[in-house]
């Protein structure tokens, strides 16, 4: 899977722009962005507060770990500041943060794939819930919680990385799917299937777990 | 609506877009079939587990780190770090480890064969030694096991008593700070010999002044310990402190073309050396003198990594380190 990394429209001065279809986009981060391109540095450093929250989640359940999301955040941010000077403004700054952020996801899961041991470990580490602290919101229900949810993130491990993306992008971060189409440059009907393919894969993974859970919640 | 309808129409059903007619047959079919609706129930738990993940937090420094390579030219490296980090690749173990079993194994083949020929011709030395000695390369290095040196007598006569010698067990003497690792191993404890006469060269080792001058660090896998290469070659590590101090701007150039990972070994070893001969202050000053961005952003590393070592110190709002 490649995501195309090059927008192609310039933002006006106000900080709206115009997209390549004639749609007018509000960006939040564009007075930010126009500051950055046109050389302060200390733009850039806003701009990486501003998004280091949604960066750093997406990454961290890309992949699996807080020590490779930490270091996957890191070469997002720089390939961000590589390449993002040739942003157009056709869609949301946020958007092709995301996109950044995803291919650095997919470049270093690539590199992993290539050393299975790693994989396994961090597969392991994973299903002993080791590497994702997590406050669950309920304090009765810290345990259950604390296993279910470390089930979901093995099972989402496993699944492929364009299953994962969009169901991460949509259930977890609430993105659109015009939006996720536009991260993944894939058609819109194509991020639904493949989000209803990753629930559908979840669910199986989950079953065991789930049929407890339905079960109580019929008691 | 059958099942196969139900699993087409499953997607929009959950996301509440199926319109009102199509919804009321889903379920119709919901209630009277078992598996349809267990699985839509299986269904909502799981996009319910996936909602109710928690939200990790991202590193406190992430900024910091970030905005720290950015400043030290790592959002865009040039080919000749492209370069570097291939051969990095190729230098790794994975990739490394292979290739010199596969080497060693071919030099004890093929020089273990003439010692079987040399036994199967009864062991009996020919007046010109023919045969008699028997050479071993192994990754490089030269191992003589009969007889003397290679370089002094290849092809010599072998009296019966002759030992089985490695030629790097040939060195009694201590060998003279000659190599990367004579000055690694005492500054730098990652690299080192692996074994008296052995040198295994180091990146993270510090470059001769020589190799400053021009800019570059060539790696030397092996220097026979006789060679005639002086001590002068390699700077000290106090010596490297009188060079940071002096030329701040050129140390940063240096460190500038870096991976981020010598560059801290480097400022560790320093920084540690520095708070040693109680001199971190004024190599601190004089990096933040410099009008090289770089050497200021070392100076604050400086200053980071001499807490590790007891000079930890502040940088007041003047800029300038205070013990």
């Amino acid at each position: 899977m490649t995501f195309e990394m090059i927008e192609s429209r310039a933002i006006s001065p106000a900080g709206r722009s115009r997209s390549r279809r004639g749609i007018v986009i509000d960006d939040p981060d564009a007075e930010l962005v126009q500051r950055w391109q046109g050389g302060d540095e200390s733009a850039f450093a806003e701009l990486i507060e501003r998004h280091q929250q949604r960066v750093f989640r997406l990454l961290m359940r890309m992949m699996g770990t807080r020590e490779e999301a930490e270091d996957v955040s890191q070469e997002a941010f720089l390939s961000l500041h590589r390449h993002g000077k040739r942003f157009r403004a056709e869609s949301r700054f946020s958007t092709f943060v995301y996109r950044v952020a995803a291919n650095a996801a997919l470049n270093r899961r690539r590199t992993l794939g290539r050393s299975r041991t790693r994989i396994q470990r961090l597969g392991e580490r994973q299903a002993a819930g080791d590497d994702l602290p997590f406050a669950p919101r309920d304090p009765e229900d810290a345990t259950a919680g604390r296993e279910l949810s470390a089930h979901v993130r093995a099972a989402l491990d496993r699944l492929s990385p364009a299953l994962r993306m969009p169901v991460i992008l949509y259930d977890i971060e609430g993105l659109p799917y015009s939006e996720i189409a536009s991260v993944m440059g894939v058609a819109e009907g194509t991020v639904k299937s493949r989000i209803h393919r990753a629930r559908q894969a979840l669910r199986k993974e989950l079953q065991s777990q789930l049929g407890e859970k339905a079960e109580e919640s019929a008691l | 609506m059958n099942h196969s309808d139900v699993r087409n129409h499953m997607a929009d059903y959950l996301e509440g877009d199926l319109p009102l007619g199509p919804r009321a047959l889903f379920d119709a079919h919901l209630d009277e079939c078992a598996e349809c609706a267990a699985e839509i129930a299986q269904m909502r738990l799981t996009i319910g587990a996936l909602r109710r993940l928690p939200d990790p937090e991202p590193p406190p420094m992430l900024v910091h780190d970030v905005m720290r390579r950015v400043r030290l030219g790592e959002a865009h490296p040039t080919w000749v770090d492209r370069v570097r980090v291939a051969f990095d690749f190729l230098l790794s173990p994975r990739i490394l480890a292979p290739i010199s079993a596969a080497a060693i194994a071919a030099g004890v083949v093929m020089g273990t064969q003439p010692l079987r020929d040399f036994i199967d011709s009864g062991g009996v030395l020919s007046p010109d030694g023919g045969g008699a000695s028997v050479r071993i390369q192994i990754a490089g290095l030269p191992v003589e096991t009969f007889g003397q040196g290679v370089e002094q007598a290849p092809r010599r006569a072998l009296s019966p008593g002759a030992k089985m010698v490695a030629r790097s067990q040939m060195f009694e003497e201590p060998p003279l700070r000659t190599r990367f690792s004579d000055w690694t191993s005492q500054s730098f404890p990652s690299a080192g010999a692996v074994a008296p006469g052995i040198a295994v060269a180091s990146r993270s080792g510090p470059m001769g002044s020589s190799e400053l001058a021009r800019g570059g660090w060539t790696p030397s896998a092996y220097l026979p310990a006789r060679a005639p290469v002086t001590k002068r070659e390699w700077p000290s590590a106090d010596e490297w402190l009188e060079i940071v101090e002096e030329r701040p701007g050129e140390f940063a150039d240096q460190m500038a073309a870096r991976s981020l990972a010598e560059r801290e070994h480097w400022i560790g070893s320093l920084s540690r050396r520095a708070v040693e001969r109680g001199r971190l202050r004024p190599i601190v000053h004089s990096l933040r003198e410099s009008p090289n961005p770089l050497a200021q952003s070392l100076a604050d590393e400086m200053v980071a990594s001499a807490g590790a070592y007891g000079g930890g110190g502040t940088v007041s709002a003047a800029n300038t380190y205070s013990d």
